[in-house]
């Protein structure tokens, strides 16, 4: 239990008479970055909630820092931080008061980070929270919750309202954080090479489920797109374990597998006296494939 | 610890709205001594009501940033943060409580307010402001609307309530208990409110920015909370219409753009007919209040302004998506006049239902006499075309760019207003017929202006 | 004294070919042409990291699974030593079975331009001479 930072057994959540998580386990080991895919409407945002307890589940377990989300003790809070998708906060207060509140909540807070990530984005400490545009907005809640250096770091969307710049300026931080300190991160995206760059586990939400999780390498490794190309005609006998999609003719196929191993494709060229080239997939080609 | 329990003092203390109306509350009992001093009572008193007033205000208020302080992911993910926020917003109403009870201190006794009177009062708007933000949901908002501006009108009698309270003890111990466990209830609930609760996401926001925000957060309005109560009657407006180009009359594509209002109008009716006997059970048994509810020159901004407010406070939501709908193939200037129209017709409603319940109802079960007479009538068709004024005057300046020009027409309207209250009923009835058949021409005017400015309007 | 290699990896985020990959065959190929020479440092996991823009963890994993190939040592306080000079000790079949893509892409652009294979040796051969 201790190695991990979030851990979801057999969860279930309903909104209203729609499934929204059906049966679905996940765990998010401490010290990685993990990044959480899937299409619009697949329950990321839902799921994300279950895990910090923001909305009640109808069936499962879910540790947070080995704690209950339902009930989270103030210790925990203090190891947490957690930046939504989009967020009203009182529009009357100017930045450095916002960040003054914020920061009398928690025992521990890094002024000097605070200022240097205002200062990297631009952000005037005197300007009204409610004159912030969308992205500026949504920088300050980053900064914000990461001014008490927590121990688990959940961004749903975080950058969805960001110009590539401060894309960039984001994903550096994070990785500063990283590699500077025990620290995990969980975040949900559908920006893939955002994904690509820092993370190291991915999962996939697709129908109310868990598709894939694992290293983003090891999915890189095991989801491939082959092109056959056979001396015989191949439309009717393809029996491939793994098969996603198929697109084919006489002699000729295009199939997307999942895993994959060398050794499959020799078995193949073997049994079909085939020609085949492995075409790598990157995050986005996978992730399109898995959705079909 | 401390710093933090100041920051969230600072929280409430940096919102215009509230330290504005801290301000004029804690001017409004200073004046009040001090004209109390000067021994001029009638000053006194009527500082004394800005102070009341104002109280009701900052309910209001409180209640709104209890919810918006709590209905967050930062409650349940902040260290300390709904604890510490409950209990400064409940050191607030404390102090105004013990301000209340200071400024009260060596009264002489030819002044009536009391510290239970006091006390029962303020809890109890706290209670009724409370509802109001708890449950900010589309159409119970404008229910409890209607309840919490009968409080406010109730404080323009607010002697007379004290008198009652004072003089009742049981009654206003039946006040602090029903405030108190209400009170409990809400904090209870404040304690454990998640994301999943009902009353989470319908929060009465202000300014509008704001509100489109949420608006758009939220979703189209959704209609699934009243047909868990009402079983089908949103749907009764979806399902049966016909599209907006197969509508003929202005009637019926006046309906189409008002078809969410109806609904709401039905659940009004029944809330209205469930309230009906228990007030009136109250009415009779207050005495005091008896010629409140029998008098009906009493009411006159309960009948006339408050239907006004309901109705241009249920628009008020939807026209920030009047840009957005007129995208759709329909054309601006008929589209306006449709909208104007739906409007008119809502307030020619709630009016009725005002004047049915808050006089003619009462004025039938408490046999009063004016009922007999036509002078009655003509002040109710009175307060029926005043409403009409005010209703053509708030559109009108709700077309205004200008603040100044918004403020000046305000503080006109409000004095019309308060000039309508006092001395509209000591006329005969020939003035009384003249002055509604005014109203009406006025009224007109300032309608075709709106329109005219309306449908020149960019959105 | 430490000798630090100035080298920084290119990467492509969004190619198919894991991050991790592309720098253990960016190493072996820049070992393999000299660019980076035997008994040298590598720059460390944090400063590639931070380099590159990329998640530690995976600049790690490639060291490692260069070092289990025998390419790299490590050093204790010191860091990441190169400590062959090429392929010399993994095995034919290995080295020949990584050339084969490559080879295959040469005879398709061959037929392509209807080329016969003796030329395609010749040509390549005339490279080597180079």
């Amino acid at each position: 239990m201790a190695d991990f930072a979030i851990e979801m057994k057999n969860v279930s959540k309903e909104l209203g008479r729609k499934k929204v998580l059906r049966d679905l386990s996940l765990a998010i080991p401490k010290g990685s970055v993990f990044g959480l895919l899937g299409k619009n409407g697949a329950g990321k945002t839902t799921l994300i909630k279950c895990a910090l307890g923001l909305v009640r589940i109808q069936a499962g377990g879910i540790t947070v820092l080995g704690d209950d989300p339902g009930n989270l003790h103030e210790d925990t809070k203090q190891k947490l931080g957690y930046v939504p998708q989009s967020d009203r906060i009182y529009p009357w207060l100017s930045v450095k008061q916002i960040i003054n509140y914020t920061a009398s909540f928690y025992s521990h807070w890094n002024d000097q980070l605070v200022h240097s990530l205002l200062n990297d984005w631009d952000l005037d400490s005197n300007d009204k929270v409610g004159l912030l545009s969308e992205g500026q907005a949504q920088m300050l809640m980053i900064i914000l919750a990461l001014g008490h250096e927590p121990q688990l770091l959940i961004f749903d969307e975080p950058v969805a309202s960001l110009d590539p710049a401060a894309r960039r300026q984001f994903l550096k931080t994070i990785l500063k954080i990283v590699s500077d300190r025990e620290c995990t991160v969980f975040f949900s995206t559908h920006i893939t090479s955002d994904l690509e760059r820092v993370a190291d586990r991915v999962a996939l939400l697709k129908d109310d489920k868990i598709d894939f999780c694992g290293e983003l390498d090891v999915l890189k490794d095991e989801v491939k797109r082959l092109r056959i190309v056979a001396p015989v005609d191949i439309s009717e006998e393809l029996n491939i374990s793994g098969l996603i999609f198929c697109e084919r003719s006489h002699h000729e196929a295009i199939i997307s597998v999942r895993g994959f191993k060398p050794e499959m494709k020799i078995a193949i060229e073997k049994q079909l006296k085939a020609e085949i080239e492995v075409e790598d997939l990157n995050l986005e080609e996978i992730f399109l494939e898995l959705n079909r | 610890m401390i710093k933090n329990i100041k920051q969230i003092i600072l929280l409430y203390l940096r919102n215009p709205a509230f330290s504005l109306i801290l301000g004029i509350y804690l001017s409004g009992a200073v004046s009040s001594r001090y004209f109390l001093y000067k021994r001029d009572f009638f000053m006194s008193e009527e500082a004394f009501t800005f102070m009341f007033l104002s109280v009701i205000c900052l309910a209001y208020i409180m209640g709104v940033q209890i919810k918006r302080q709590l209905a967050n992911y930062r409650a349940s993910l902040l260290p300390h943060y709904r604890k510490r926020h409950l209990g400064v917003s409940s050191l607030w109403y404390v102090l105004f409580i013990l301000f209340a009870f200071l400024w009260e201190k060596s009264l002489p006794p030819s002044i009536i307010f009391t510290r239970a009177g006091l006390t029962g009062i303020y809890l109890a708007c706290l209670c009724v402001a409370m509802l109001i933000t708890w449950v900010g949901y589309l159409s119970l908002v404008r229910v409890f609307l209607v309840l919490y501006f009968a409080v406010l009108i109730l404080a323009i009698q607010s002697q007379s309530i004290f008198h009652m309270i004072d003089n009742t003890p049981w009654l206003n111990g039946f006040f602090l208990f029903l405030s108190l466990v209400m009170l409990l209830l809400f904090g209870i609930r404040m304690m454990k409110l998640k994301e999943g609760n009902f009353e989470y996401s319908y929060l009465l926001t202000w300014p509008p920015k704001d509100l489109i925000k949420s608006q758009f957060a939220v979703g189209p309005q959704k209609p699934g909370f009243l047909s868990v109560i009402f079983g089908d009657l949103p749907a009764a407006g979806e399902g049966k219409t016909k599209k907006y180009t197969e509508k003929r009359s202005m009637l019926s594509r006046a309906f189409h753009w008002d078809y969410i209002e109806l609904a709401e109008l039905k659940l009004f009716w029944i809330f209205l007919a469930l309230l009906t006997p228990f007030y009136l059970w109250f009415v009779k048994m207050a005495n005091e209040l008896h010629l409140f509810y029998n008098n009906t020159y009493a009411n006159f901004l309960l009948l006339s302004v408050t239907p006004v407010l309901i109705v241009i406070c249920g628009n008020y939501r939807r026209i920030v998506f009047w840009g957005y709908e007129l995208l759709k193939p329909v054309k601006k200037e008929p589209f306006i006049l449709q909208h104007g129209f739906a409007m008119l017709m809502n307030l020619l409603l709630y009016w009725f239902l005002f004047i049915l319940f808050f006089s003619i109802l009462p004025g039938l079960v408490l046999e009063n006499p004016f009922l007999n007479e036509l002078k009655y009538w003509l002040y109710l068709f009175l307060t029926g075309s005043y409403a009409f004024v005010v209703f053509a005057w708030i559109s009108y300046m709700s077309s205004l760019k200008s603040t100044r020009l918004m403020i000046l027409n305000g503080l006109v309207l409000c004095l019309l207003s308060l000039l309508q209250f006092y001395e509209a009923a000591n006329f005969p009835r020939f003035i009384i017929l003249t002055n509604s058949t005014v109203c009406l021409l006025i009224g007109g005017i300032f309608i075709q202006a709106t329109y005219r400015r309306w449908c020149r309007a960019e959105f | 004294m430490k000798n630090k290699a100035k080298y920084y990896f290119q990467i492509n985020t969004s190619s198919g070919v894991p991050i991790y990959r592309q720098i253990i065959d960016q190493v072996k190929t820049h070992i393999a042409t000299g660019r980076i020479k035997p008994d040298t440092f590598l720059l460390s996991v944090r400063q590639v990291a931070g380099e590159l823009e990329i998640n530690p963890m995976t600049v790690s994993k490639a060291y490692s699974t260069l070092e289990k190939e025998g390419v790299l040592g490590y050093v204790r306080g010191q860091g990441m030593k190169v400590k062959m000079k090429s392929h010399a000790r993994a095995d034919l079949k290995k080295r020949e079975r990584e050339l084969i893509p490559l080879l295959r892409e040469v005879k398709v652009k061959a037929s392509q331009l209807s080329l016969q294979p003796k030329k395609v040796i010749d040509l390549l051969k005339a490279l080597w001479e180079e």
